[in-house]
């Protein structure tokens, strides 16, 4: 992939981008900025200005010298501004703020929504974002806005069908109803694409480099970071992988289709397995209902990372069938780098590794062109939440990466300044 | 709903010892029907900031603590502003505050035992550190406790860093190469493969912080898990008893072990 990105004339994408540049570079210089985007040296110094003066940017020192003037350095300020991420689930709701560079400065975590209505959870998450902002010491006028990660189908106009507990959460706006009742815009996306942003954005992946994050938390998804932007397809909901078809004669899926990657590989699908090995309920302490699905898998991982039978072996049926999925996946997309993230991963992430490497090493058809990497995206914090964070900063300060999506009601470009 | 509070340093935050056992205290707080707020802190000075921001705004019902020091006079100043304290202690401590206490010597210990029948008889212990005098009371005892048993190399801070120093000190011969970081040693591993050097055979890697990320690595890193997971479960009833009064019950903590990967 190429290191150059040029960009079109001068205009709020066009800052936007340059922006992003000094995000993924780290430290630049001016002179840097120009050879990578093409644009000219005035037009960089004209750009720089207006992010200095914002106070997104700052000058770190000074470069090697060239030959003529030493190059004065930039980068982000991180510090200037924030955003709060939110990981919608059921066990366990999780709330980030990051700066800038996406770093976690801190978080709360609290009970999931469990079989919660809106009605109830809506009003919840706006009385905890306040006790974030209070217990934090933050200054609340830098925080841009709120990005929401939950799974389920974008719906358009702002509304989601949430793969939740309840009806009342069909067709729901997180969107609308908690905007209305915090101030600040929100943002929603499904938790694959958000972990997907996390990435990229934490991770200083430049925006040459795609790649895919397939997330396992109750099902799968997977989210595409493209030329810097998470792809969207026609309706923002590119990355249903866990509704993919890989036994036509497989048990009925709740989607109406047969066979899907969920059905067949999702930790419900681990767990009803488990529960009829004799025994091993007892022996890890399994429940079986929905309500303890995640501690029961949970279980499951734990043991199967421990090299337990026939824990290990439940584990590594599973791995092996999301393996045949990604390997369809990345013979369509033509993939070299992908992330597995997720509540699913947390415990036994090494087995699905293992088995997608070996799977994708075998038969992808690229196998001759190029290898595929296959990483665990960070361990340590809720990778959706800090892509929601993410995605607040994106939508805010780099419009220029949106495809396809708005901001509630009211105008991003306009909060840029605290 | 309550929420206890939690400072952790920058630092920590890439720890992936730190975030299990932060995770498993959330889940312990979560099942009490409580929230568990954390707010990464610069030094001691940021800390002590958000102990006074606390008390003044309310909202906090009890305070966790981690890397606490001998005599930590953080109890104090927390006991002092009304807080109940729970805490994750080292053996060589005697406050008297419900606690979970961490063998560190015994983590040492197993690892010493398992590097004692490995090839390479020298092992380097490399951490990087922000700044030395302000690292985590725990990162010093860990420092303090490894240099008994190994030779110690202190990195700056970033993956770069703690690679080169690595590197540094195998000029002086085949060693194993104990990493704090899992994500270094992990790093190293890649370096070292990609100057064909042969791991395990000519240089062992082993991170003292086990995590899924050591056993993904290719080859698998051998690791040593010190349960954070459990430390965290049992750092979560220490706080929840110190709610309900209880100043001084401890638990210890699980032993820890090595878990054999293909790098030593």
């Amino acid at each position: 992939m190429s290191a150059l990105r040029r960009l079109g004339p001068s205009s709020e994408n066009t800052r936007s981008a340059i922006l992003d540049l000094v995000r993924s570079g780290g430290t630049v210089s001016r002179i840097e900025l120009a050879e990578i985007s093409g644009l000219t040296p005035a037009s960089i110094t004209r750009i720089v200005k207006s992010l200095l003066d914002e106070g997104l940017l700052v000058e770190t020192g000074f470069g090697d010298p060239t030959g003529g003037k030493r190059r004065s350095l930039l980068e982000l300020n991180l510090r200037a501004r924030y955003a709060v991420g939110i990981s919608l689930d059921v066990a366990r709701l999780t709330y980030v703020v990051a700066d800038l560079g996406g770093t976690v400065v801190g978080q709360l975590i609290s009970p999931g929504i469990g079989q919660a209505a809106p009605s109830v959870t809506i009003p919840r998450i706006a009385d905890e974002l306040r006790v974030l902002f209070r217990q934090l010491d933050l200054p609340t006028e830098a925080i841009v806005g709120v990005g929401v990660a939950g799974a389920g189908l974008d719906l358009g106009a702002g509304t989601a069908g949430w793969s939740a507990t309840t009806d009342e959460w069909d067709s729901f706006s997180v969107q609308e109803a908690l905007q209305q009742r915090i101030g600040l815009p929100v943002v929603r996306d499904n938790d694959a694409a958000c972990a997907a942003l996390g990435q990229y954005w934490a991770g200083r992946i430049p925006a040459t480099q795609d790649f895919a994050t397939v997330y396992m938390s109750k099902g799968f998804g997977m989210g595409m970071m493209v030329a810097g932007g998470v792809s969207r397809g026609a309706s923002s909901n590119v990355g249903e992988l866990g509704h993919m078809v890989l036994d036509l004669g497989g048990p009925p899926c709740w989607c109406g289709s047969r066979g899907c990657l969920e059905i067949l590989a999702a930790p419900q699908a681990v767990v009803g397995r488990a529960m009829s090995v004799p025994g091993l309920a007892v022996e890890l302490g399994l429940r079986g209902d929905e309500e303890h699905l995640r501690e029961d898998f949970d279980a499951i991982a734990r043991a199967a990372a421990g090299g337990r039978e026939p824990a290990l072996t439940l584990i590594e049926d599973s791995a092996r069938i999301v393996a045949t999925a990604l390997l369809s996946v990345v013979n369509l997309l033509d993939l070299d780098l992908l992330y597995l993230a997720g509540p699913g991963f947390a415990d036994a992430g090494a087995i699905y590794v293992r088995c997608i490497r070996a799977d994708l090493a075998r038969l992808a058809r690229t196998r001759g062109v190029h290898a595929v990497t296959v990483e665990l995206a960070n361990p340590g914090v809720d990778a959706a939440a800090v892509g929601a964070a993410a995605l607040a900063l994106q939508y805010v300060l780099m419009p220029h990466a949106r495809a396809g999506r708005t901001f509630g009601s009211g105008t991003p470009m306009a909060l840029a300044s605290p | 709903m309550s929420a206890i509070g939690l400072a952790v340093r920058a630092s920590s935050m890439e720890d992936h010892f730190v975030t299990t056992l932060v995770g498993a205290l959330a889940d312990r707080l979560i099942a009490a029907r409580m929230m568990l707020v954390t707010r990464v802190v610069a030094d001691d000075a940021a800390e002590d900031h958000l102990y006074r921001h606390w008390a003044q705004v309310g909202g906090v019902a009890g305070v966790a603590l981690l890397g606490t020091r001998p005599d930590d006079a953080r109890v104090r100043r927390l006991r002092t502003l009304g807080y109940p304290v729970a805490a994750v202690v080292d053996t060589l401590q005697t406050d008297d505050v419900p606690s979970v206490v961490v063998d560190l010597e015994a983590s040492v210990a197993a690892l010493r035992a398992f590097l004692a029948g490995r090839r390479h008889g020298r092992a380097v212990y490399v951490v990087a550190h922000e700044d030395q005098d302000s690292a985590p009371a725990r990162s010093v005892l860990e420092s303090t406790a490894m240099g008994d048993s190994f030779e110690v190399v202190h990195a700056p801070p970033g993956v770069d860093a703690a690679v080169a120093a690595a590197l540094a000190a195998l000029a002086a011969g085949p060693a194993t190469l104990v990493f704090h970081s899992d994500v270094h040693a992990a790093a190293a591993l890649s370096a070292l493969r990609a100057r064909g050097v042969r791991v395990p055979d000519d240089v062992a890697i082993v991170s003292w912080t086990n995590s899924t990320l050591c056993q993904s690595t290719n080859p698998s890193i051998t690791a040593v898990n010190r349960r954070g997971a459990e430390i965290g479960a049992l750092l979560g009833d220490r706080m929840l008893g110190a709610l309900t009064g209880d100043t001084a019950t401890i638990d210890r903590a699980p032993e820890p072990f090595v878990v054999v990967g293909e790098t030593a």
